[in-house]
């Protein structure tokens, strides 16, 4: 896999989460705004090779940590792990299943692209809750738990909408990548 | 890796100082396509003005009236007053430069918003820093868009400015004025009450207030807190949305507050600078 690329297409993702995906933003629905970073894992996480898939995974996620607005503290202190980790898990569940899906389908970028926010997310919530229960961090507060989780299955099915011309770029882009190409003679690329 | 990941995330806040750097240095690369990418999002989408106009069409002619007959009115006062400051002008221009300098005059910075979270109007919001007003900025400053208060600045790092929305949890409570939004137009004091908001967690502010003290939806909740810079006393941290009596308190009001902007919708913010200038 050309790294410089995945270096491009993660700089343009980031600055799209963080800035111009506000065009998209659904202001009277609860500032529902889709990602493009959930679709750069899934698609590398398709087609790079395992152990490639999750270390990109981990660097994607910590990049998202990093961002303005992401895992706050005080202070502006950042709390590296629940992307880093949620796209991670995100990634192994892909690999996992990478096998058995149609991968040139933008259908599949799409399905697997709002799966992975609801995956990242539950590994956010896990992550943020556990941290809670150490006693050097203050208890979680505040309420609203199934608004948060209805804002987060709306944000998935945007970010999985996202997907669709986003998906189709990246696919249409994938011989710049240079992924491993399979060998075999049953090992074809669906 | 992954082990290393779990207990960073496990880690106290003030241990992850360094995170602030790193976050710095990795934004370097991103910072220009973001910062593009809120102008043009600034084009495509631009904020929308406050709407605390009467829907009326009626109404709204009355109140455009009776505001022009006063904006009138001041307008004559303040050619009168200018005449008068021109001519102290005048006499102060013959005194020595050193008499003139104010020790800490507020600068006001114009810098472009390079980073947001726009699904959380609440969340932290990044500026471009440049080496024209890297020294004129400091942790505290009050960024504002017209009369409104968009938040502080809480950091001033190596290659951007961090600001804190004034609806961030971790802001605490501020003390605020609730006014009228149209004081000579509006029956009632001009101050309605004196409350200490805080943030509601998601986007607004939070107050109460006692029951008789005529707050409606509508009315303006300005700055009047003495910890915040003196320059920003006065202008505009929401407007009221909602009023409430409280079962717990029957003679209390819970209030609801949004700010009239949103530093989501912005591509610009001004900084009120308290840091004296380098020459």
């Amino acid at each position: 896999m050309r790294l410089l690329i995945l270096f491009f297409a993660a700089i343009f993702c980031l600055a799209f989460d963080s800035s111009f995906g506000g065009v998209f933003t659904l202001r009277s629905m609860g500032s529902i705004t889709p990602l493009a970073m959930p679709c750069l894992v899934v698609f590398v996480a398709l087609f790079a090779p395992s152990m490639m898939a999750y270390v990109a995974a981990l660097l994607l996620g910590l990049l998202v940590d990093l961002s303005p607005g992401h895992g706050e503290l005080s202070q502006g202190v950042h709390l590296i792990g629940p992307s880093t980790l949620g796209f991670f898990v995100s990634a192994i569940l892909i690999v996992k299943l990478r096998n058995v899906v149609f991968r040139r389908k933008v259908f599949t970028v799409v399905i697997l692209t709002a799966g992975c926010v609801v995956v990242s997310d539950a590994v956010e919530v896990f992550i943020l809750i556990t941290r809670s229960l150490m006693p050097w961090t203050p208890p979680l507060s505040g309420s609203g738990g199934i608004a948060g989780l209805v804002k987060m299955l709306a944000t998935a099915i945007y970010t999985g909408l996202l997907a669709v011309p986003l998906g189709w770029s990246l696919l249409s882009t994938i011989g710049m990548w240079r992924f491993a190409t399979p060998t075999g003679r049953r090992a074809t690329w669906r | 890796m992954i082990g290393i990941v779990i207990v960073l995330a496990m880690f106290p806040a003030n241990w992850l100082g360094w995170t602030r750097d790193l976050s710095d240095l990795i934004r370097i690369p991103v910072t220009p396509i973001s910062h593009i990418g809120m102008m043009m999002t600034g084009w495509i989408r631009p904020a929308a003005e406050p709407a605390d106009l009467p829907s009326d069409t009626e109404n709204r002619t009355d109140l455009a009236v009776s505001e022009r007959d006063h904006y009138r009115q001041l307008y004559h006062a303040q050619m009168l007053r200018s005449t008068e400051l021109a001519d102290q002008l005048r006499e102060l221009q013959l005194l020595p430069d050193s008499a003139l300098r104010n020790p800490n005059p507020p600068v006001t910075l114009s810098i472009d918003v390079t980073g947001v979270r726009p699904s959380d109007p609440a969340s932290i919001v990044e500026l471009k820093l440049s080496s024209e007003y890297i020294d004129r900025i400091e942790e505290g400053d009050i960024a504002i868009v017209g009369r409104d208060i968009i938040g502080r600045v809480i950091r001033v790092g190596m290659t951007r400015i961090e600001v804190r929305p004034s609806t961030h949890k971790d802001v605490g409570l501020i003390r605020a004025a609730i006014v009228p939004a149209h004081p000579g137009k509006e029956h009632g004091p001009p101050l309605r009450a004196e409350a200490l908001v805080r943030s509601d967690g998601v986007g607004g502010l939070y107050a109460e207030v006692p029951a008789d003290s005529g707050v409606v939806i509508g009315d303006l909740v300005v700055l009047d807190d003495t910890s915040w810079p003196e320059v920003g006393l006065g202008l505009v941290l929401g407007v009221v949305i909602e009023t409430a009596p409280m079962d717990a308190a029957p003679l209390r009001h819970s209030v609801l507050i949004v700010p009239r902007r949103q530093a989501r919708d912005l591509v610009r913010l001004v900084v009120l600078g308290s840091s004296e200038s380098v020459e």
